[in-house]
C-alpha cells in the first residue's frame, strides 16, 4: 500500500524528517509514536502533499506509484485521507456543502457517478450515526467555532463519508473525552476493510486498545528509532522515550540527544 | 487648500449638463408643486457653481471622475428608448419578491408593471413624481434634507434631473412583512443615457420594513445611473435597506444613500456592488437619537479594469449608539477599489460603540485596494475599533479542501465565494439571499487562479 524509503523533508529550510523508512501493507494498521516536535505531523503532511514541506531526498510509493509527484487533491482522489491534528476552520462554507463537493470530486475522479442532493443526504444520515456527530454541525461552516472534540469527530465523519484506502490519523484521540474516544475509534474500526490500511499517530497507548496496530514505530528527531509489535506501545507508556533510549540502542540514544539539543 | 482652476473636461461636461437641464431636465415633473421646482432650480444652480468634484475636494480626491466626464450623459427621456418586454424585465428580477414591487424603466416609473400588496394600513408606497403631485406633505418635509445638493455635486445633479423614484412611508407602529422590491432597469441601445433615480423612505416611530433596490441593465451600453436615496428612521423604527447594483460592465454608477436614525432606531444596510465599470457608492448615516443601532454591510466585486469606490460615514451625534460596519471586497484583474470609512463621534456621543471592518481579497497581482479608515473622536468614553485586512486566500484552507479531493482552482473558487457569502448570509429575506448567492456564483469565477 505505502512504502517510504529514506525520506528527508524540510520546512522553511529546516530539516525535520531525516531518513524515514516505513512500509505499510494492505490491510495493516501502523502506529507512530514519538515526542513532541519529532516530525510525526510533518510526515503526515508530506504524505498528504502540503506545499510547505519540501522533500529533499527519498521516495514514497503508494499503490506502487510515485506519490510525491501527485497534487494533494489527486492523492485524496486515489484514496489517501489525512485526519488533521489541527483541522482548519473555513468560514462561509457549510460542512455539508463542502463534504458533498469533496465526495463528488473523489467519485468523479474514480469514474463513479456523482451523488445528487438526496442520495448524499441518505449517505450522510448513516455516517452521522456512525460517529454520533450532532446534526447541527452539518449546517455550520466547516469547523468554525467547533470545540476541539467536535473538530476531531468531524474529521472522522469525513473519513466515514469518503471511505479512503489509506487513512492517516494525526492525533485524532487528543481532545476527545473518554466516550468520544470510544465512539470515534469504534467508527474507525467499523470502516476498516481488508483492502484498507491505517496509519495512526498518537501519544497514548489507550487509543491502540481500540485500534489495534500490527506494528508500532517510534519516531524521534526525524527518524524511526524503533519498530515493534503492539507491545512496544505499552513499553513506551511505562518507560517513556528516554527509557527506550537507555536500553543501549545507539540510534535511539543519539536521536534522543539530538532531540534534546533541538529543544 | 489650493483653489485649482477647473479642468477643461470638467468645464465642458458641466456646460453639457446645464444645457441638458434646459432642454430635457426642466421639462419633467410637469405637475410638480412649486417648492419642488424651486428645489430643482436651486440644485442645478449649486451644480453650476461647484462643477464636478475635483482633486481638491476631500470627499472625492480618491475617485477619478475623468472617465465619467469624457462623454456627456443625457437623461433618458420617457418613452424614447425604453421598449422592454415584460418578460425581459421579469427575467432580471428577483422572482420571489415580484409580488411587492415598483418597476422603473430608464428612470421613469411604470405603474402598469408594478404592484404593491398591503397598501393602506399605514403603508404608502408609490412613484415619487405622482406622490409629489398629490401633495404628500412628508415629501416637502424630508426630500433633499439629508442629501444636501450643496454638499455633493452628484446629488445636486440627481436632484435636478431625477425623473422619478420611490416614495415609501410606513406609519407609526405599522410594518410590512414582505420586502418592498424596487427594480431600476436601464435599457438603451446607445451609449450616453443617464438616469437619476431618487428615493425617499420615511419610517414613523416603531414602523418596520425592508426595502430592496435592485439596479440592472437590459443592455450592454455605456449608461450612467446616479441614484440618491434618503432614509428617515424615526424613534424605535427598524429598517433593512438593501441596495444591489448589478448593472452591465459598461455602466457608470454613482450612488448616495443617506440615513438618519432616531432613538433606539435600527438600520441594517447592505451595499452590494456587483457590476458597472465604474461605481462610486456613498453611505452616510447620522445617529441622532440615543441607543440607535446601525449596521452597514457591503460587498464589492472587481474584475478587468473596473473601479469600485465605497465611502461610508457614520456620525455619532447622540450618546450610547452602536454602529457595526463590515465591508468585503474581492478584486481581480486590474481592478481598483477604494474603501474610505469615516466614523465621527461628537462630544456629546459618550458610550458610543463603533466597529468598522474592511476585508479585501486580492486575486491578482495587479488589483489594488486603498483602505482609509478615518476616525474622528471627540468624546472620551467610547469604544471605537477599526480593522482592515488585505490579502489572499488562506492557503491552509485551500490545502484542507484539496486534501479532501477538491481540485485547487475549485477550492479557491469555493473560498472566494464564501468570503462574500458570509456577508450575504446576514440578509433577512431567504429568497433575496439565495438569489444574490446565485448571482455571486455567476459573477465570481468558479475556479480561481493558481
Ligand atoms: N509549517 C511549519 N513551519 C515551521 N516549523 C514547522 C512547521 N511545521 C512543523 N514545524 C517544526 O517541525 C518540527 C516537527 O513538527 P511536527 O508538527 O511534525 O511534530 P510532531 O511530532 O507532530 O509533534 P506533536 O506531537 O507536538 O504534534 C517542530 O519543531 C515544528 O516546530
Ligand atoms: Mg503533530
Amino acid at each position: 500500500m505505502l512504502e517510504i524509503r529514506d525520506l528527508h523533508a524540510t520546512v522553511e529550510g529546516k530539516e525535520i524528517l531525516r531518513g524515514i523508512d516505513l512500509a505499510v501493507k494492505v490491510g495493516e494498521v501502523h502506529a507512530i509514536m514519538g515526542p513532541n516536535g519529532s516530525g510525526k505531523s510533518t510526515l503526515a503532511q508530506v504524505l498528504a502533499g502540503h506545499p510547505a514541506y519540501v522533500v529533499t531526498k527519498g521516495e514514497v510509493l503508494y499503490q506502487g506509484k510515485n506519490l510525491l509527484e501527485l497534487q494533494p487533491e489527486e492523492r485524496a482522489q486515489r484514496g489517501i485521507f489525512l485526519a488533521f491534528q489541527y483541522p482548519v476552520e473555513i468560514p462561509g462554507v457549510s460542512n455539508s456543502y463542502f463534504l458533498k463537493a469533496a465526495l463528488n470530486a473523489v467519485r468523479k475522479a474514480q469514474g463513479l457517478e456523482e451523488l445528487d442532493a438526496i442520495d448524499f443526504l441518505e449517505l450522510v444520515k448513516d455516517k452521522v450515526k456512525l460517529v454520533e456527530l450532532p446534526e447541527a454541525l452539518l449546517h455550520r461552516p466547516v469547523n468554525e467555532g467547533f470545540s476541539g472534540g467536535e473538530k476531531k469527530r468531524n474529521e472522522i465523519f469525513q473519513l466515514a463519508v469518503l471511505e479512503p484506502r489509506l487513512a492517516i490519523l494525526d492525533e485524532t484521540d487528543s481532545g476527545l473525552d473518554i466516550d468520544a474516544l470510544r465512539i470515534v475509534s469504534q467508527g474507525v474500526n467499523r470502516l476498516r476493510r481488508p483492502g484498507n490500511s491505517v496509519l495512526v499517530v498518537t501519544h497514548y497507548q489507550r487509543l491502540l486498545n481500540y485500534i489495534v496496530p500490527d506494528c508500532v514505530h517510534v519516531l524521534v528527531n526525524g527518524r524511526i528509532v524503533r519498530s515493534g509489535s503492539k507491545e512496544l506501545a505499552l513499553e513506551l507508556e511505562e518507560k517513556g522515550y528516554d527509557g527506550i533510549a537507555d536500553e543501549g540502542d545507539e540510534t535511539v540514544a543519539e536521536a534522543a540527544q539530538g532531540e534534546a539539543r533541538v529543544v | 487648500m489650493r483653489d485649482e482652476p477647473r479642468a477643461r473636461n470638467d468645464t465642458d461636461a458641466v456646460a453639457k449638463y446645464l444645457s441638458a437641464f434646459e432642454s430635457v431636465g426642466k421639462g419633467s415633473w410637469q405637475d410638480a408643486p412649486a417648492w419642488l421646482a424651486d428645489l430643482r432650480q436651486n440644485a442645478i444652480r449649486a451644480f453650476a457653481e461647484s462643477g464636478f468634484p475635483g482633486r481638491k475636494d476631500e470627499e472625492w480626491r480618491h475617485t477619478n471622475l475623468t472617465p465619467l466626464l469624457q462623454a456627456p450623459f443625457v437623461p433618458l427621456v420617457n418613452g424614447v428608448t425604453d421598449a422592454v418586454a415584460e418578460s425581459q424585465i421579469e427575467a432580471l428580477a428577483i422572482p420571489e419578491l415580484w409580488k411587492n414591487r415598483l418597476v422603473f424603466v430608464n428612470g421613469s416609473y411604470r405603474p402598469a408593471l408594478s404592484s404593491i400588496a398591503g397598501q393602506g394600513d399605514g403603508i404608502t408606497v408609490g412613484g415619487l413624481a405622482s406622490v409629489a403631485a398629490d401633495g404628500q406633505p412628508l415629501l416637502e418635509q424630508h426630500l433633499a434634507r439629508l442629501a444636501d445638493p450643496g454638499a455633493n455635486p452628484l446629488a445636486a445633479l440627481n436632484t435636478a434631473f431625477a425623473q422619478d423614484g420611490t416614495f415609501v412611508h410606513i406609519a407609526e407602529g405599522a410594518s410590512l412583512e414582505e420586502p418592498i422590491y424596487l427594480l431600476y432597469l436601464t435599457s438603451t441601445l446607445e451609449d450616453g443615457g443617464a438616469t437619476h433615480p431618487r428615493n425617499l423612505v420615511v419610517l414613523s416611530p416603531h414602523a418596520r420594513v425592508s426595502v430592496l433596490e435592485h439596479y440592472v441593465s437590459a443592455c450592454a451600453a455605456a449608461h450612467f445611473t446616479n441614484g440618491v436615496t434618503e432614509l428617515v428612521v424615526a424613534d424605535g423604527a427598524s429598517l433593512e435597506h438593501v441596495r444591489v447594483q448589478d448593472e452591465c460592465l459598461l455602466a457608470f454608477h454613482v450612488s448616495a444613500t443617506h440615513g438618519s436614525l432616531g432613538r433606539t432606531a435600527n438600520l441594517v444596510s447592505y451595499n452590494l456592488s456587483f457590476g458597472a465599470r465604474f461605481a462610486r457608492n456613498d453611505v452616510s448615516v447620522a445617529l441622532t437619537g440615543e441607543n440607535a443601532l446601525c449596521t452597514l454591510n457591503g460587498v464589492y466585486l472587481g474584475t478587468g479594469e473596473r473601479r469600485i469606490d465605497n465611502h461610508t460615514s457614520i456620525d455619532h451625534v447622540e450618546p450610547a449608539c452602536e454602529s457595526h460596519e463590515l465591508y468585503r471586497g474581492i478584486l481581480g484583474g486590474k481592478s481598483r477599489g477604494v474603501f474610505r470609512g469615516r466614523i465621527l463621534v461628537r462630544p456629546n456621543a459618550q458610550k458610543t460603540d463603533a466597529k468598522q471592518t474592511n476585508n479585501c481579497l486580492i486575486l491578482s497581482d495587479e488589483a489594488v485596494i486603498d483602505t482609509m479608515p478615518q476616525l474622528e473622536i471627540f468624546a472620551n468614553d467610547v469604544k471605537c475599533t477599526h480593522g482592515a485586512t488585505v490579502g489572499e486566500l488562506d492557503e491552509e484552507a485551500v490545502f484542507y479542501l484539496q486534501a479532501r479531493g477538491i481540485a485547487r482552482p475549485d477550492a479557491r473558487g469555493m473560498l472566494t465565494h464564501a468570503f462574500a457569502s458570509e456577508v450575504l448570509s446576514r440578509l433577512s429575506n431567504e429568497a433575496a439571499r439565495s438569489f444574490l448567492e446565485t448571482r455571486l456564483k455567476t459573477i465570481l469565477p468558479q475556479k480561481t487562479g493558481v
